[in-house]
């Protein structure tokens, strides 16, 4: 089964004609991703790699419902994308793009619980489920079989880059995986640690869970919250990276309200705590990772 | 994100009709004519440094004349408060305190909602009081859909026990409050104390103002407040640093190359990915190297970025040795890397055989990136070498260096 899509998804991209997007379609299609259809407003009528490509959402799903939407266009005009996207019932919107305003994705946010829509991003590099060759997003490159093979961990990354790699420790493991999640950088995102965990509680496929971690923001704080209080069940390896920035002025200091409103939440040492004290394994160098995989599994 | 000082962000507040004390920024001493223009006496220096809690750490004097005034200017500029190096002072009138309050507009990124938070208590310990819920707090979520509507900021300013004349300057002055933090979609304004005369006269004492860098494209009006490159904040960048955030800022939307110089250290570093450079980072110090500097790149940057990237990390004092580390990559293209790489080596004459490189990257163009390294004599690891392996060569290079 895995998490966020069952089955093959009929997937669109919103953006597909810029450079970066038109590259990752190459990708997504190269690596067995069926894509239905693109959306660039002036470019209806085109094709890309053979993927019609229409003006608005609502002629590209004219015949058939999307499943998927794939944001790709620039910061300023993610808001209305993801509202295009919403407006049209597609159940899945993930943002690529990343500075976004954050008011913007407040809003978005807001509408997407409102309608029911999972909104994973902005600032993801995509979600990729081996065992069905689906990848949303650039995740993987060229050639995500290099680190991604189908197995059993989810995968739960806030950095983008990191996704793969966490991913090729699972494999040098001897092991793959599920779903794999790149989150989103930014410190207000769509879909938290959390909520992915709930999911990935309820998959039948997913046997554990590696979640790769910075500092910033209450994610880890959250998630070890749940874990505490809802149990889990399943093996939990986490890395969180960046110690070093508590040493130094930071550039993601908050003011006094939010020091107020997150008490202190954000520092790796804080967050490595709360996530021991939930059970979840914590790895204190990155390629301890391998060990505490296969530890899990034996 | 970037923090305003303290001046700026009253200036936002003035402009928005917000009552703030008059003031005025200094950067090394009044004449004394001019304190008689200006002010009245006493007034209050505050450090001009972007950050919260200056009272806190004695950044604030109160001068009763000129002389004293004077000798806190001279007593306040240079010196290190907290993080920061105070290069100039704002002097303000004195405002005659009745009452303080505390008021904050935020966005809440773990509720992922715009709130208020008020509280009829203001002043230094505000953290303390609220979390021992000594004072009356008034938390609120704002439809971010709708407008703020008047009776809700009737509702807050009746909740904190404002009455008659008072609740009506509150709300109006809550109002503009929100109008200034959704029209500039600012992340942050606080304002603390927000304090009261004992005529009755709502005044901001303290603000801070955080903005969006990712939205201030759309405010041309806050141009010359803020700068866009905030990462630094804390003091002016080096030339290094400026030269890598000119490079970087040619081409906005083409990847990120940062640049942030470590005080001493002898590798230069590059990671790919904020994730990534951090692992990175942590691992070399961990193994007992030292980086010279942070920096990232990731985003697919084109070769030029790249190669003032390299050249900036290569350029400081003291460099021995260099270290580039990234995961396999999803967008960005590692030939490209390579290409600006190994231009820098190549202009900067550095030799690569009295000089350990290790590069471990992986990705899109992997085949390209080795042949291109190779060439040049370079060694290169790729996915067959974990992150942490590559440290341990680079760590292993630098013992057989010396």
């Amino acid at each position: 089964m895995a998490i966020l899509f069952t089955y093959k998804p009929k997937i669109l991209i919103q953006g597909i004609t810029g450079r970066e997007a038109s590259m990752v379609a190459k990708h997504m299609i190269k690596y067995g991703t069926n894509i239905m259809a693109g959306v660039t407003p002036g470019k209806g009528g085109e094709d890309l790699l053979g993927i019609p490509v229409f003006d608005t959402i609502r002629e590209a799903c004219k015949d058939q419902k999307a499943d998927i939407s794939i944001i790709y266009v620039p910061p300023l005009s993610v808001y209305n994308a993801a509202l295009e996207a919403m407006e049209n019932q597609i159940p899945l919107v993930l943002i690529i793009t990343e500075r976004v305003p954050q008011q913007d994705m407040v809003k978005l946010y807001k509408i997407s619980k409102k309608q029911s829509v999972r909104l994973v991003g902005p600032n993801s590099v995509g979600i990729i489920n081996p065992a069905k060759k689906v990848k949303l997003g650039p995740i993987g490159g060229d050639d995500p079989t290099r680190c991604f093979s189908p197995g059993k961990v989810g995968v739960i990354s806030r950095s983008g880059g990191m996704t793969a790699e966490v991913s090729y420790m699972v494999k040098k493991a001897g092991y793959g995986i599920s779903t794999a999640v790149s989150i989103g950088g930014d410190s207000l995102i769509g879909t938290s640690p959390k909520d992915l965990l709930e999911m990935f509680q309820e998959d039948d496929d997913t046997d554990a869970v590696v979640l790769f971690s910075e500092p910033g923001t209450g994610y880890e704080e959250e998630a070890a919250d749940y874990i505490t209080s809802n149990g889990f069940g399943k093996p939990i390896i986490a890395f969180v990276a960046g110690g070093f920035v508590e040493n130094m002025p930071s550039g993601t200091t908050f003011g006094h309200t939010g020091a107020i409103i997150e008490k202190g939440l954000g520092k790796p040492s804080e967050k490595i705590k709360q996530l021991r004290k939930a059970g979840v394994r914590v790895a204190t160098e990155f390629g301890e990772i391998i060990d505490l995989v296969k530890r899990s599994f034996s | 994100m970037s923090l305003l000082f303290e001046n700026d962000a009253k200036e936002i507040l003035r402009r928005n009709g917000i009552p703030v004390p008059k003031g005025q920024v200094v950067k090394a001493s009044l004449e004394k004519e001019a304190y008689s223009d200006l002010f009245r006496f006493p007034v209050v220096v505050k450090a001009l440094i972007p950050s919260g809690k200056k009272k806190k750490l004695n950044g604030i004097i109160i001068a009763e004349g000129p002389g004293e005034a004077e000798r806190a200017i001279k007593k306040l500029i240079g010196l290190k408060i907290g993080h920061f190096i105070a290069n100039s002072v704002y002097v303000e009138e004195f405002f005659k305190t009745e009452k303080e309050f505390f008021l904050s507009f935020f966005v809440d990124n773990l509720r992922k909602t715009l709130s208020i938070l008020a509280s009829s208590e203001g002043g230094i310990e505000i953290e303390e009081l609220i979390q021992s819920n000594r004072t009356n707090i008034v938390r609120f979520d704002l439809n971010p859909l709708e407008d703020f509507r008047v009776y809700e900021a009737i509702q807050i300013g009746v909740a904190l026990g404002v009455k008659g004349k008072a609740l009506r300057d509150f709300f109006s002055l809550l109002m503009k409050c929100y109008r200034a933090f959704i029209d500039y979609e600012l992340k942050l304004l606080e304002i603390n104390p927000l304090s009261i005369s004992p005529e009755g006269n709502f005044c901001a004492v303290g603000a801070l103002i955080n903005v969006d860098d990712d939205a201030l494209s759309r405010h041309p009006e806050l141009s010359g407040i803020c700068s866009s490159d905030s990462d630094r904040f804390w003091r002016t960048p080096t030339e290094l640093e400026e030269r890598v955030i000119k490079a970087d800022q040619k081409d906005p939307y083409r990847g990120t190359a940062r640049y942030t110089e470590i005080e001493g250290g002898d590798i230069g570093f590059i990671g790919g990915g904020g994730g990534g450079s951090l692992m990175l980072f942590d691992s070399l110090r961990a193994k007992g190297l030292k980086p010279a500097n942070y920096s990232e790149v990731g985003g697919n940057p084109p070769e030029e970025k790249v190669y003032e990237l390299t050249k900036a990390v290569l350029s400081k004092m003291g460099i021995k040795g260099f270290f580039m580390g990234t995961p396999i990559t999803n967008n960005t293209q590692v030939d490209i890397l390579a290409k600006g790489v190994t231009r820098a080596l190549k202009d900067l004459s550095i030799n690569i055989n009295q000089f350990p490189i290790v590069i471990r990257t992986a990705g899109v163009n992997n085949e390209e990136a080795k042949r291109i390294f190779e060439t040049n004599g370079i060694s290169f690891y790729g996915i067959e070498t974990t992150l942490p392996e590559a440290v341990e060569i680079m760590v292993q290079r630098m013992k057989d260096m010396r």
